[in-house]
């Protein structure tokens, strides 16, 4: 399924949008910095363009002081001003002028004749001529493509004027020198504001709506303004490429990004996925196995003529079931069997183990095996090579009738006998464990019971102590049967022993009758 | 029997005496943690006709400590078990096992 999660899509979306931005950027600085160097270019085109005014005025201002120093004479002016007017000169004509109280006189001429003459602004370009430092300059632009140029040298007082005219080319089109440095720009030069009769020259059209820059340069008395625009990107190199990089990196990059971002949401949502599946399994196993638990522990029945008091704390915290046990098994009234078992270890392993032998006793003791039989068949089902564990038990059987007890130990606690406020250990003999292969045969401890007693069986957590000698704990509880009920010792084993984390399996199994 | 006190590590040496029979010292707490450390070494003991376990160094033992005993005594034919303190020694003879185990009772 291919359809991708809304977060990645955001990733993807955002990522996207500041590359955009970016890019954006990029370009933004690209054409702030085009928009530069074009001014910067214009700038120094219109800077150079100025720079001939001196030069103009200076020849100018020459022939002015000749024509002063030798009396406006018309032979000298023209010959001395003749290199200026020559095929590759900068005039096309010059010629010698007394302005003297409005009135206006030609006193020499050289070259072409003045275009001046024949436009209308002539009488107010001669009345504005006065001594003055500036070149005066007029655009003949609409009759000869002439620019004018007008000296006054600032000290006069004769009223001598030099008038010369410069062509501006006919076409206007200058033919840019694409090795100059001002080959990239298209450029179009105005005497004064720019209007298309003012233009002077362009090397090109200048497209509509072409990013421009202007520069304005004082020309003489005038204005000279310079348009510009550029022909191709002025700004080389990594400005110009950037924005491409950032648009085509970022574009990867969003990818990348919303890629990288779907797959971990998947994986996430994935490992969700596995981990409500892995909460819901164990619940199902918890449950099944306190069902099983439950199962497991022991029930007493009740015993006509026997009082029957029993405690069972599981050693390990996480599991209600463990490697002890008791049972009490009726088989016929006033004959019952009982059995207190220890298997080694604890926890579900150790449970399993008990489980099989608790049944197997029931089994065989349903069958009417006698005690001794039934432990010599329960060896099979536990061995100590295999498991690595064995098991302790007490198998008991009591005759109500007779007041007969019948006791067969595997390696378990004989049980204390209460009568009278007089606890003892029933003194017997002591079969190796379950799983441990016997040397002789079962001997059973028979005793007759006088008068009402308790018989209290036990597993060891009741009495072990770490570090302490088993007879120790024996006797402590020897002489709480004495001192206490045997009731009250059956609430220590709930309150004592529960609960703590290394606390073995407890049991206890009183029998009173 | 209590669970285990890391505190204190196990050790098995075995020696072959020229007459055949075979010399386990242990030491140490011989509880659940241990003796699985130990147990490799048991394993690699071949059967024998008779073993002598020197109970001296055992500071402790439990239910684990016990059967891995048992599992050592059941590769010969003759086991004694020499030198258990009062500690040890009761737990083994509470367990019906001291016979299994060959314990010597004081003096012998």
């Amino acid at each position: 399924m291919i359809r991708p999660r809304p977060l990645s899509v955001g990733v993807f979306a955002l990522a996207l949008g500041l590359t955009g931005g970016l890019t954006w950027a990029t370009l933004a600085v690209r054409a702030r910095s085009e928009e530069r160097t074009l001014q910067q270019q214009v700038q120094q085109t219109a800077a150079a363009v100025a720079a001939q005014v001196p030069t103009v005025q200076a020849q100018l201002a020459d022939a002015a002081e000749v024509a002063n120093d030798t009396g406006a004479n018309a032979a000298i002016f023209a010959r001395f001003n003749a290199p200026k007017i020559m095929a590759r000169g900068p005039f096309a004509g010059m010629s010698l002028w007394r302005i003297r109280a409005g009135h206006v006189r030609r006193l020499a001429s050289i070259g072409a004749a003045p275009a001046l003459l024949a436009s209308p602004t002539v009488h107010a370009f001669f009345e504005s001529l006065r001594p003055s430092p500036h070149l005066f300059v007029t655009g003949l632009l609409a009759h000869g493509s002439r620019l004018g140029y007008a000296e006054v040298p600032p000290g006069e007082r004769s009223g001598l004027a030099v008038y010369a005219e410069r062509r501006v080319p006919g076409a206007r089109r200058v033919r840019s020198d694409v090795a100059s440095p001002f080959g990239d720009l298209r450029l179009a030069l105005y005497l004064g504001s720019v209007a298309p009769a003012h233009l002077l020259e362009e090397t090109a059209a200048i497209p509509v709506g072409a990013p421009t820059a202007s520069a304005t340069v004082p020309f003489g008395d005038r204005s000279l303004t310079l348009v510009g625009a550029a022909t191709r990107t002025l700004v080389a190199g990594l400005s110009a490429v950037l924005p491409w990089i950032v648009l085509g990196v970022g574009t990867a990059l969003a990818c990348a990004g919303g890629l990288a971002t779907e797959s971990m949401v998947r994986r996430r949502l994935l490992a969700e996925r596995y981990a409500a599946e892995n909460e819901r399994l164990y619940i199902e196993q918890r449950n099944l196995a306190n069902e099983f638990q439950q199962a497991l522990l022991p029930k007493i029945p009740r015993i006509e003529g026997l009082t029957i008091i029993s405690r069972y704390v599981a050693g390990a915290p996480e599991i209600d079931v463990g490697g002890d046990w008791y049972d009490v098994i009726e088989m016929a009234p006033g004959h019952c069997v009982f059995v207190v078992g220890d298997v080694a270890g604890r926890g579900l392993a150790a449970a399993t183990t008990m489980a099989s032998l608790r049944y197997a006793v029931r089994a065989y003791v349903a069958q009417g095996d006698p005690i001794e039989d039934v432990l010599g068949k329960l060896g099979d089902l536990v061995s100590i090579e295999a498991d690595g564990r064995f098991a302790t038990m007490l198998l008991g059987e009591i005759h109500l009738a007779e007041r007969r007890v019948r006791l067969l130990s595997a390696g378990h606690f004989l049980p204390l006998l209460v009568t009278e406020g007089k606890a003892s250990y029933v003194d017997g003999a002591l079969q190796p464990p379950v799983g441990v292969r016997p040397r002789r045969p079962a001997e059973v401890t028979s005793f007759v019971v006088d008068g009402p007693a308790w018989l209290v069986a036990f597993s060891d957590g009741l009495v072990e102590r770490r570090g302490e000698v088993i007879d120790v704990g024996l006797e402590r509880l020897r002489r709480a049967a004495e001192v206490t009920s045997v009731e009250s010792l059956a609430e220590t084993v709930t309150t004592e022993t529960a609960g703590s984390p290394l606390s073995d399996d407890t049991v206890l199994l009183a029998i009173r009758w | 029997m209590v669970g285990p006190d890391p505190a204190v590590d196990a050790w098995l040496r075995s020696t072959r005496g020229a007459d055949g029979r075979l010399l386990l010292t242990l030491g140490g707490a011989l509880d659940l943690a241990s003796v699985a450390e130990i147990a490799a070494e048991l394993d690699a003991l071949e059967p024998c006709a008779e073993i002598v376990m020197d109970l001296a160094a055992v500071e402790f033992i439990d239910s684990s400590g016990i059967a891995l005993l048992i599992r050592m005594a059941n590769r010969a034919e003759h086991v004694h078990s020499v030198g258990a303190r009062p500690l040890v020694r009761r737990t083994i003879e509470v367990l019906g096992l001291a016979e299994h185990l060959g314990l010597l009772t004081e003096g012998e």
